[in-house]
């Protein structure tokens, strides 16, 4: 029983982790240039299809986590460049529409390049097996994600506190305006930030495709995940994120491992066998509705006025 | 929010000096007609999917009033159309055709279920707010995948719902062999001619219903409100409106109105899926109302026929495969080009009417060039030999076009 | 003897380290006009927001005809009788000038739950609509989209929202904020005219203006009334010449 609380608790942080690093890109692009990406799932998808490929024409998973990281980079400033630029100045309304005209268009990319099937990608041997910690096993390669997303965070964290990039990435959070009237050019900031949020994408898609299935349309549901932790988190707020991650994490797959069992303890048993999944999917909206009940702009709102 | 842009377009006049009047009197006279003229032409298929659009367009209807009027962007409308689903199949799981209780539960059910999204959505605003009602939709769609009794993820078929009525040798009592419905939601589809009129007439009816209503709300106080509300919330609070039960209000009358067209819906395909809800659905019928042009009620309308109809000529000319390719960046040129919708391309007096009819000329004419290229029956198809993923070439040239041309506009722009 | 109809009893309210309104407190006498100057960062518009029910005080009472109104929200304020403008035009841009008194005049006649009926072919909205529109000059430009006025007339257009709906007492934020010298001038004709029918807590940089309308003048520095009293008064107080008006008025 202890292995499995044990398992079920570290999967919760890693699916936390990994929720993580596709939401700091999403919470960046809406907080600084205030704009809602729905193709940020996408981006995610085209970056665990890009890993796949690259793992089956060769083999190696590192090769196709070395190509799938600068991929996802280039088509994120690419999209950004040719689809998204205009849209900074339109309302939220438009913003969505576009970047969901942009998912259809995606899911079926890879649908008709790659067919409907789901891809191919395993990972080697050498960093997939039972490792044994605390007295429990876990396997070694989801204790390597978790890792990569904690070195992840704490990078972007100092990014943000001591870099000047950083620096600007937080006024720009708080008071768009005044940065681009300091003569910063704001374009370039933008795209930087665009492509460091794709790039983030990509690495979660492609370090998650090999234990999930990698198929078309695998962006959206990550995506609804991640708007449900940034706006949990507070909107532009990477330490909001990261924590909303981890608490949506925790709940979601604790959830669903022991929901029923929660329920048995004062509920009869076929209440709990069908209420059980039921509510175990719901239970991260019901968090959110819970959180925006007392607190409407998120845990950590990044704007302050 | 949406609606910062003031929109000004010149309200529609009943008289036969407007043509926007005078194409939406034909458009209904012209939909009155035409289960007549399918049966005859026997393409009842048609027949089914112009249902289809009536009842899509109520759906749509219903947005237009809380996203064009009160300027709520809500994602999460498709809920609707799947309670009002539930509520015909929670009755018919038992055997209860019973077609006022369905409709009443169908009602109910989405008002409630809007009355407490609403609730809790309505005291955020912006990208929140949309973000809320697209969880909210996720998560009853989760809820109804989970829901065993129902059929989970396969769904369940239903039962037609019995009016008791029989008119002008429509029969509207029906019984499970006579149905029309379409193959690609209901794989057990069997065709019969005289009962798809039976829920066309239902669809249309309900249709010049929500509309009529949905004018008058916009025109009365409420919507006054509602419209106040939306153009600026602080002065609204200022002047004395305790503005969220007016949205409150709006937002749970276009859960019902959406509830109706969910109850018409699973009696059209006689079949339940949660996949109803979901959010892409949503965000087809967002498009609808933003295609059709927000704000106008009868944008709405037009925008659910137009959508769905791109959407069956894309499918029937560029083949199952592609034509989302298709549709994706066509609705990215639709946001960037026009977002004041269709509506507002037709010419509220009478001499604009011929450059109108050239321009959609023009569009039409380019498009079905566009699709023809796009086809299997393109004579770039022929050239080529057989290609295969030949209109993903095509699509990606014209992607590195629009790129190249982009490129160009912006240096123009730096040194003109 | 003169009425209050407005008391402000010891109002404070901090942002952070910064103290806006410090244990403010002033008497409006009914039926007078009664300016609130002061310097930049003085705490009027804050003074304002409060008053209209749009920020809550830290502490300290407000009484409108001797009712407590500290805890009421801003709606419930505007149906008692306390109007207010805004510093910056706040209007409705997409509809017509009578249909923005008209909403105003709704707002205040029953609840708006009506569904059927046009409420454009109300005649009890419309009328008083039409007429706080004449008061302020701008009948002719009834149906004009909002967007499409002049400055002048928004910052008009902005008054007779406020007065449709016969408000007690109006609280005006800077009205001739971004006027030339005509439109300032009409402005204070107008204004004149509600002496008597309305009481008036008129908040102005426009230092002409103030002299020319105001019954009594406070001068508030810092979010504290350093001076009230008869615009002569006010003129020669030292105190005041110090901290705003400078020695030359």
């Amino acid at each position: 029983m202890g292995q499995l609380y044990f398992e079920t608790l570290l999967n919760g942080v890693q699916f936390g982790v990994f929720l993580f690093l596709i939401s700091a890109g999403l919470t960046l692009v809406f907080g600084i240039m205030s704009m809602v990406n729905l193709a940020h799932g996408s981006l995610f998808m085209m970056g665990a299809y890009a890993g796949s490929y690259v793992f089956q024409q060769t083999g190696s998973f590192a090769l196709a986590v070395v190509v799938a990281i600068p991929f996802s980079l280039v088509l994120g400033i690419v999209l950004e460049y040719l689809a998204l630029r205009t849209l900074y100045a339109r309302d939220h309304l438009d913003q969505v529409l576009a970047t969901f005209g942009l998912i259809l268009f995606f899911n079926q990319l890879v649908l008709r390049v790659f067919g409907a099937t789901s891809q191919e990608f395993r990972l080697p041997d050498a960093i997939n097996f039972p490792m044994p910690l605390l007295g429990f096993t876990y396997p070694s390669y989801r204790l390597i994600v978790i890792a990569v997303g904690l070195l992840v965070a704490l990078g972007l964290f100092l990014m943000i506190a001591r870099t000047r990039l950083g620096m600007l990435i937080r006024a720009g959070a708080s008071n768009r305006p005044m940065v681009g009237a300091l003569g910063i050019n704001i374009q370039m900031l933008f795209t930087l930030i665009f492509g460091i949020g794709a790039a983030l994408a990509g690495l979660a898609g492609v370090m998650i495709g090999p234990i999930e299935s990698v198929e078309s349309g695998m962006g959206e549901s990550k995506l609804i995940l991640a708007f449900v932790v940034i706006v949990i988190g507070g909107i532009g707020s990477i330490r909001g994120a990261f924590i909303a991650s981890i608490l949506v994490g925790l709940v979601e797959v604790i959830g669903r491992v022991f929901m029923k069992d929660i329920l048995r303890t004062f509920l009869p048993e076929e209440f709990a066998q069908t209420a059980g999944p039921a509510l175990a999917s719901m239970s991260i909206y019901i968090l959110m509705a819970a959180v925006l009940f007392f607190r409407p702009q998120g845990l950590f709102p990044a704007r302050t006025g | 929010m949406a609606g910062a842009n003031v929109t000004r377009i010149p309200e529609l006049r009943r008289s036969l000096g407007d043509p926007r009047f005078v194409l939406l009197a034909l458009g209904a006279v012209v939909l009155a007609l035409f289960p007549y003229f399918g049966y005859v032409w026997g393409e009842t298929y048609l027949v089914s999917l112009v249902a289809k659009m009536l009842i899509f367009a109520i759906a749509a209807v219903s947005l237009d009033l809380i996203l064009g009027y009160g300027g709520m962007v809500s994602f999460g409308h498709a809920a609707y159309i799947g309670l009002g689903a539930y509520g015909v199949a929670v009755f018919s799981k038992f055997g209860i055709d019973n077609g006022y209780l369905q409709l009443a539960a169908a009602v109910a059910g989405s008002a409630l279920v809007a009355l407490f999204i609403g609730a809790i959505s309505l005291r955020t605003s912006g990208v929140y707010f949309i973000m809320i009602t697209l969880a909210f939709t996720q998560m009853l769609y989760y809820l109804g995948i989970s829901l065993e009794p129902f059929g989970g993820d396969d769904g369940m078929n239903t039962r037609r719902s019995d009016f008791g009525i029989k008119l002008l040798g429509l029969n509207f009592t029906l019984n499970d062999n006579l149905f029309v419905c379409e193959k690609r939601l209901n794989p057990n589809c069997k065709v019969d001619d005289r009962d798809g009129a039976a829920i066309y007439y239902a669809s249309y009816l309900a249709l010049i219903a929500a509309v009529w209503f949905c004018r008058r709300i916009v025109a009365s106080r409420f919507g006054m409100a509602i419209r106040g509300a939306m153009s600026n919330p602080v002065r609204m609070q200022a002047i004395g409106f305790p503005i969220y039960r007016y949205r409150l209000t709006a937002f749970v009358l276009a859960g019902a109105i959406c509830g109706v067209g969910g109850f018409l819906f699973a009696n059209h395909q006689q079949f339940l899926s949660p996949v109803y809800m979901n959010w892409l659905r949503s965000g087809e019928i967002l498009i609808m109302v933003i295609l059709g042009g927000m704000g106008t009620i009868y944008g709405a309308v037009i925008g659910a026929i137009g959508l769905l109809t791109l959407e069956e000529v894309l499918e029937g000319y560029v083949g199952k495969d592609y034509w989302q390719m298709v549709l994706g960046p066509l609705l990215v040129l639709l946001v960037l080009f026009a977002n004041r919708g269709i509506y507002s391309l037709i010419p509220h007096r009478m001499r604009g009417v011929p450059m109108f009819i050239v321009r959609i000329g023009v569009v039409i004419f380019g498009f079905g060039v566009f699709v023809w290229l796009m086809s299997k029956s393109s004579p770039i198809m022929k050239l080529a030999g057989n290609i295969p993923h030949l209109p993903l070439y095509v699509i990606f040239a014209s992607l590195v076009l629009a790129l190249a041309l982009r490129y160009w506009q912006e240096s123009r722009a730096r040194h003109g | 003897m003169a009425e209050t109809i407005l008391a402000i009893e010891r109002l404070t309210k901090r942002f952070g380290g910064l103290t806006a309104t410090n244990d403010l407190s002033l008497a409006v006498e009914k039926g007078e006009v009664h300016a609130v100057i002061g310097p930049n960062g003085a705490g009027k518009t804050t003074l304002i927001a409060q008053l209209s029910g749009l920020l809550a005080p830290d502490s300290g009472r407000i009484l409108f005809r001797g009712r407590n109104i500290t805890a009421l929200p801003a709606h419930a304020r505007s149906a008692l009788g306390l109007a207010r403008s805004f510093q910056v035009t706040s209007i409705f841009l997409n509809f017509t000038a009578e249909d923005n008194v008209a909403l105003a005049v709704q707002a205040h006649s029953g609840h708006s739950f009506r569904f059927l009926r046009a409420a454009r072919a109300e005649a009890a909205l419309r009328e008083p609509a039409r007429a706080a529109l004449a008061r302020v000059g701008l009948q002719h430009r009834a149906n004009v989209v909002a967007a499409d006025l002049s400055h002048g007339e928004q910052r008009q257009l902005e008054i007779a929202m406020a007065i449709a709906t016969n408000p007690a007492v109006l609280l005006l934020d800077e009205p001739m904020a971004g006027m030339g010298a005509e439109e300032s001038a009409r402005m204070i004709e107008m204004l004149k005219g509600f002496k008597g029918s309305h009481t008036l807590l008129l908040i102005e940089h426009d230092m002409d203006a103030v002299f020319k309308l105001a019954d009594r003048i406070t001068v508030l520095v810092y979010g504290q009334a350093i001076a009230t009293g008869a615009p002569d008064a006010i003129r020669a107080n030292p105190e005041v010449r110090r901290a705003y008006l400078g020695d030359e008025a």
